[in-house]
């Protein structure tokens, strides 16, 4: 469609993505580093979504946010990082209105609420909440902590500026007047603005149940109840309380707590008949954290099923069930009431005996379920999507981040409420979909600006320059420049305006090439994470000609604590740290950033870009994928057939036939040009030194090798095969796969029990394999639709039909289906006479009495065992867990990388995991290789604290060599002499620590400078007692 | 005692402590100002040689800050630097130093308030220690 005269205007974007949260974020990166350019939108004032909530997630308990970006050197937090990405543009406060065209050409009509405060002028230096007369609760914590009608926005939050909350603001213009840059504009319009794109992601995220609307609990009327978003934001240390555990209704510690799960889950008088996957997570991670904030906090979790779904969740909440202090009792809450005197809250429940107990807390936390965002139905309909019942984005369980609108794909919780993992994984799956649609042109390559040349034998001169970045700093400056005056070596000392404005830059560049200084101190507002002042900086630096180690930046706020009354003191404190920066500059020398290409080592064998290993739905997903994205691929399968577990699948799968499936994405892959070897296998790989793989293949036909700049594991993982319950040796015990074939072939069972958790979740094999509870309902509700009058009984320790599989079990008990929870130290008990029928008996958990259950079918849930790995991963480098399935880089963030440059995973060869989730990872590798292969043949700068090694004082000891995470060091064995292969250098700075000759150095941390600011942060201590300096 | 300001030095890892740092200024978090922030790139790359050299000059502490366990940016720097503190307690000990003086903490870029009240509750105990023996002996 040709480009209509009002179309001009428009941004034009390869990739626009709905939703700035963490499956968003995701997508946006991988899309950006495979060269896509991508407009980020987001209805709330700032991108990051549910990123503001969180300090830590399980299962590390640590944040873990800033691994989401995979490159090759370390980043900060994604919202922080995408501020500084030049190919992503960042619409905040933007609703999609209308789209119109089609995939590979949308027109998006945006609708832009106003801010009111320009971000451009905002230094939020906070004198407008000093006068903002009113307030009311926040959006995340509620009445916990009260905000004010103009407010700042949460730390990591992108853009920075004050926001106005129309619907406090009474329009008293007191910010305004108060602003000293004149920011505020009560007035600003909504705006309607348009983009093109060739494809659109959306993920929206999740929004968390009305506590309010379960009337029983209290929330809102008892002053001591709260949903666990709040509690989150009382443990976390950026949030209301500050990590501190209190009682809201009188700011007491909060020791004994009570965490009730499934509030607005599985649900269904409230309209929320499915399961919200995370809560019992979430629970179980706050408990812990609770504990490690206060040691005596008592926590009691009451529960009705425990959900950890999956190897790593089971992992983690096992080592909950049993920590000291953590108390889960399995009941239902019946209602929460207070007291009126001590403000206890008292919860009142039925225990399993079937006894009414009442038990006291300082603090109820809901674990509320999650629910699709407000504006979903109206965000549907302007994409012309369509939803599902429960009002998420419609998708198909092989076509999982396909929308019902080609070109407009979904990710995260807008398919169904999910753990950050799988967000992440679905972002990587949306990404690599979108950017078949949109074919880029390669990366572009970095150049190093030039230096001036004669730089090295300049001596050092030295200039400080101090920004003038509002008013709240001008007595501080004032202070400051007159004891720099006095300051020996340094060449210049001026004001300026700040580095974050144009005249802050142009003032900087005249001043320095003027005095002819070449090392520059700067001291300003905060310029860390200000792309303006970053932007502005490093055209200062091109126009002097000095390398990005001539500068240290000084920020102003940094220091204790420039905000309180006693300008003294921060102005010591200020003092110091130019003092020290400007003894370390001193000192540093001026070496350029290196810039760094790996140059492809001429292949030894046929070249390609990636070889996935494994044919299954991963494996198929992520060959085809790669090879829509314009790789070369190559697929090897060990079975005569690709197919994998699809083929053992009867029956549709959410309504669509795998067999089909498999057949179209085949006859795709052949049409991309995917090679396809069956009946093969890779029996040796060794890394080149280009790092690419050399890979032998043996088949029948013979041996032949390939050399691949990526591998893609996608090994799978094998049923298991039981010892108990006369298994084997009696036909009518069999698996869920076995019966998954008969009824395929239309056999009738007749009356069946299954047995769950089957030698799973024990010592031998502790993990739970995550698919079977939700086999288990499937196969009971074919048998009961075939033949209504079959019994089923389905015993079971925790049923985990989370998310919408607990609509089948809902749909299963109205179906008949008997459920018997028993308890792992009292397994059912079988009976296999040669004559007559089977025999299950068992104690039912809830009564505490054995039953005896006859049957014609025993069907046992065994799970899956890991496919034998070769053992040539390991050779590599590639971690295998115990329990013998891969171990990710990051549990969370990384889920797919295997911490070894260009190796990749997916499917169930990281744990068992549904048909449905192997495709998206299969999709979200081929990204992931994609990005790597793209960034590692470019042409780049060097990450700027990259390692050298001075080789006159290097004694080749190879004590760096070892001591690299990166395999960035190698001896030359020629020279004897460590060297440095710079496109491996994260800049960590280890190999510098451990060289016992001071050979191995890191640029910008150079010993002697660094020696140098320790001496500056402890001479002024000396020289100058801080006597006025008390605490204010 | 009771005057008795100590003389802390940080080394901070860029991406975690040393954010949190500036986090704790920019939302003008109160803690006492006897703290002087070097930034590393990692606690991995921190040289003991560094911490010694801050004790022999007079600081009367050196806290260390990095990434929690499992965050290091760097795979495992926070690991060696554990390891690596742990020896160097036994030496200072040996030096007639209070191990105590070195202080390693786990604090996560998002956790300002933490580094404010680790820096509060360092400034607290060296008090009770005492300022640097170093101190007393006549300076060359
Ligand atoms: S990067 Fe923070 S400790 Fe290694």
């Amino acid at each position: 469609m040709p480009l209509s005269a009002r179309d001009e205007h428009l941004e034009r974007v390869d990739v626009a993505v709905i939703g700035a949260g963490i499956a968003g974020l995701q997508a946006a990166f991988l899309l950006t580093s495979l060269g896509r350019r991508v407009a980020l939108l987001d209805t709330a004032p700032w991108i990051g979504g549910s990123f503001h909530l969180l300090d830590r997630t399980f299962p590390t308990d640590s944040c873990g946010l800033c691994f989401m970006e995979a490159g090759l050197s370390p980043t900060f937090c994604p919202t922080l990082e995408s501020a500084r990405n030049p190919l992503l543009s960042i619409y905040p406060l933007t609703q999609v209105t209308a789209v119109e065209g089609q995939a590979g050409d949308f027109r998006l009509t945006l609708r832009q609420l106003p801010r009111y405060v320009d971000p451009a002028r905002c230094t939020a230096c906070g004198e407008c909440l000093a006068v903002c007369p009113v307030s009311g609760p926040s959006s995340d914590e509620g009445a916990l902590a009260p905000r004010q009608a103009i407010y700042r926005p949460p730390w990591r939050a992108v853009p920075r500026a004050f926001v106005i909350d129309p619907t406090l603001c009474t329009h008293c213009g007191a910010c305004v007047e108060a602003c000293p840059e004149g920011a505020v504009e009560l007035d600003m319009p909504a705006q309607t603005l348009a983009l093109r794109a060739g494809a659109v992601i959306t993920a929206p995220g999740f929004e968390p149940f009305p506590a309010e609307r379960k009337g029983e609990y209290g929330f809102g009327v008892l002053d001591n109840v709260v949903t666990s978003l709040q509690f989150e934001r009382m443990i976390s240390f950026s949030g209301s309380t500050r990590g501190r555990l209190v009682r809201p209704s009188d700011g007491r510690p909060a020791r004994r707590l009570a965490f009730i799960s499934c509030v607005g889950s599985r649900d269904v008088s409230v309209g929320r008949p499915y399961c919200s996957s995370i809560c019992c997570m979430i629970t179980a991670k706050q408990a812990a954290i609770a504990r490690e904030l206060d040691a005596q906090a008592s926590c009691t979790v009451f529960y009705i099923d425990l959900r950890a779904q999956g190897r790593d969740d089971e992992y983690y909440m096992a080592r909950r069930l049993n920590a000291p202090g953590i108390r889960y009792v399995r009941c239902q809450v019946s209602t929460i009431k207070q007291s009126q005197r001590t403000r206890d809250v008292i919860i009142e429940y039925w225990d399993e005996a079937g006894q009414r107990q009442e038990e006291s807390f300082d603090l109820a936390v809901l674990a509320v379920g999650f629910g699709p965002p407000a504006e979903a139905a109206a965000l549907a309909q302007a994409l012309g999507i369509e939803r599902n019942e429960l009002g998420f984005a419609r998708t198909s369980a092989l076509r999982p981040a396909e929308s019902s609108r080609p070109g407009v794909f979904a990710a995260g919780a807008f398919r169904e409420p999910k753990d950050i993992v799988h967000s992440v994984v679905e972002a990587g799956a949306a990404a690599a979909l979108a950017a078949t649609l949109t074919p880029a042109a390669p990366l572009a390559a970095e150049e190093p600006p030039p230096l001036r040349p004669g730089l090295e034998d300049e001596p050092p001169r030295l200039g400080i320059f101090l920004g003038e970045a509002g008013r709240q700093y001008a007595a501080l400056l004032e202070d400051l420049e007159r004891r720099l005056r006095r300051l020996r070596g340094v060449a210049r000392v001026e004001r300026i305006p700040s580095l974050a404005s144009p005249a802050g830059r142009d003032a900087l560049l005249q001043r320095a090439s003027e005095a002819g200084l070449n090392r520059l101190v700067i001291v300003d507002a905060p310029l860390r994470f200000a792309p303006a002042a970053e932007a502005n900086l490093g055209q200062v630096l091109r126009g002097l000609g000095l390398p990005d180690s001539a500068v240290e930046l000084v920020d102003m706020d940094a220091w204790p604590p420039a905000g309180c009354d006693v300008p003294a003191r921060s102005v010591n404190g200020l003092w110091d740290s130019v003092r020290m920066a400007a003894a370390g500059l001193l000192r540093r020398p001026l070496t350029p950033r290196p810039a760094i290409t790996v140059s492809p080592t001429p292949p030894a064998a046929e070249a390609l870009d990636a070889v996935v290993m494994g044919g299954g739905p991963a494996g198929i997903s992520a060959a085809l994928a790669m090879a829509e994205l314009g790789l070369r691929v190559l697929l090897v399968e060990q079975a005569p057939q690709l197919g994998g577990h699809l083929r053992e699948f009867a029956g549709a799968l959410d309504g669509e036939e795998p067999a089909e499936w498999l057949a179209e994405r085949i006859q795709r892959m052949e049409q991309a040009g995917v090679r396809v070897r069956t009946h093969t296998a890779v029996i040796r790989s060794s890394r080149q030194p280009d790092d690419s793989y050399l890979l032998e293949l043996a088949s029948p036909e013979g041996q032949e090798q390939v050399q691949a700049g990526a591998l893609v594991i996608a090994a799978g993982s094998l049923p298991a095969q039981p010892s108990s319950f006369s298994y084997g040796q009696d036909p009518r015990v069999m698996t869920q796969d076995e019966l998954a074939r008969r009824l395929g072939a239309g056999e009738d069972p007749g009356d069946v029990v299954m047995i769950q958790c089957v030698e799973s979740r024990t010592a031998e094999r502790p993990y739970c394999s995550r698919t079977c509870c939700a086999q288990a309902l499937r196969h009971a509700l074919r048998i009961k639709e075939a033949w209504p009058a079959r019994q089923v009984v389905i015993l079971y320790r925790d049923l985990r039909a989370f998310g919408h599989y607990e609509l089948d079990y809902l749909a299963a008990r109205r179906a008949g289906v008997r459920f018997i929870r028993y308890e792992p130290h009292q397994p059912p008990q079988v009976h296999a006479p040669t004559a007559g029928r089977l025999e299950v008996e068992v104690v039912d958990a809830l009564l505490g009495r054995p039953i005896r259950l006859p049957a014609d079918s025993l069907v046992l849930s065994v799970g899956a065992v890991p496919a034998a790995l070769p053992h040539w991963l390991q050779e590599l480098g590639v971690p295998v867990h115990a329990d013998g399935f891969l171990i990710p880089e990051h549990p969370k963030m990384r889920p797919l990388s295997l911490g070894r440059p260009g190796i990749f995973a997916c499917g169930a060869v990281l744990g068992p995991c549904f048909a449905e989730e192997a495709v998206l990872q299969g999709q979200a590798a081929a990204a992931h290789a994609a990005a790597y292969l793209a960034e590692r043949t470019r042409r780049r700068a060097a990450v700027e604290s990259i390692a050298f090694v001075n080789e006159r004082l290097c004694s080749g000891c190879e004590l760096c060599v070892r001591a690299c995470p990166f395999e960035a060091r190698v001896m030359n064995v020629e020279r004897h002499v460590a060297e440095v292969r710079a496109a491996f250098c994260a800049g960590c700075g280890t190999c510098a620590m451990v060289c016992p000759n001071g050979a191995s150095q890191q640029r910008l941390f150079e010993t002697p400078a660094v020696l140098q600011v320790i001496d500056a942060a402890l001479d002024s201590l000396w020289e100058a007692p801080l006597p006025e300096e008390k605490p204010c | 005692m009771a005057d008795f300001e100590p003389r802390i030095v940080a080394f901070l890892c860029n991406w975690c402590t040393y954010t949190a740092a500036d986090l704790a200024g920019t939302s003008r978090l109160q803690y006492p100002p006897n703290v002087r922030v070097i930034r590393l790139m990692c606690t991995g790359a921190l040289d003991p040689v560094y911490v010694s050299k801050a004790l022999l000059e007079g600081a009367d502490g050196v806290l260390i800050g990095g990434c929690h366990p499992g965050d290091c940016h760097y795979q495992s720097g926070n690991y060696k630097a554990r390891r690596r503190i742990a020896i160097l307690h036994t030496i200072l000990a040996q030096l007639g130093f209070d191990p105590q003086r070195v202080w390693l903490r786990w604090i996560s870029a998002s956790e300002g308030q933490r580094f404010a009240d680790t820096v509060t509750e360092m400034v607290e105990h060296l008090r009770r220690l005492g300022p640097n023996p170093m101190r007393e002996l006549p300076m060359s």
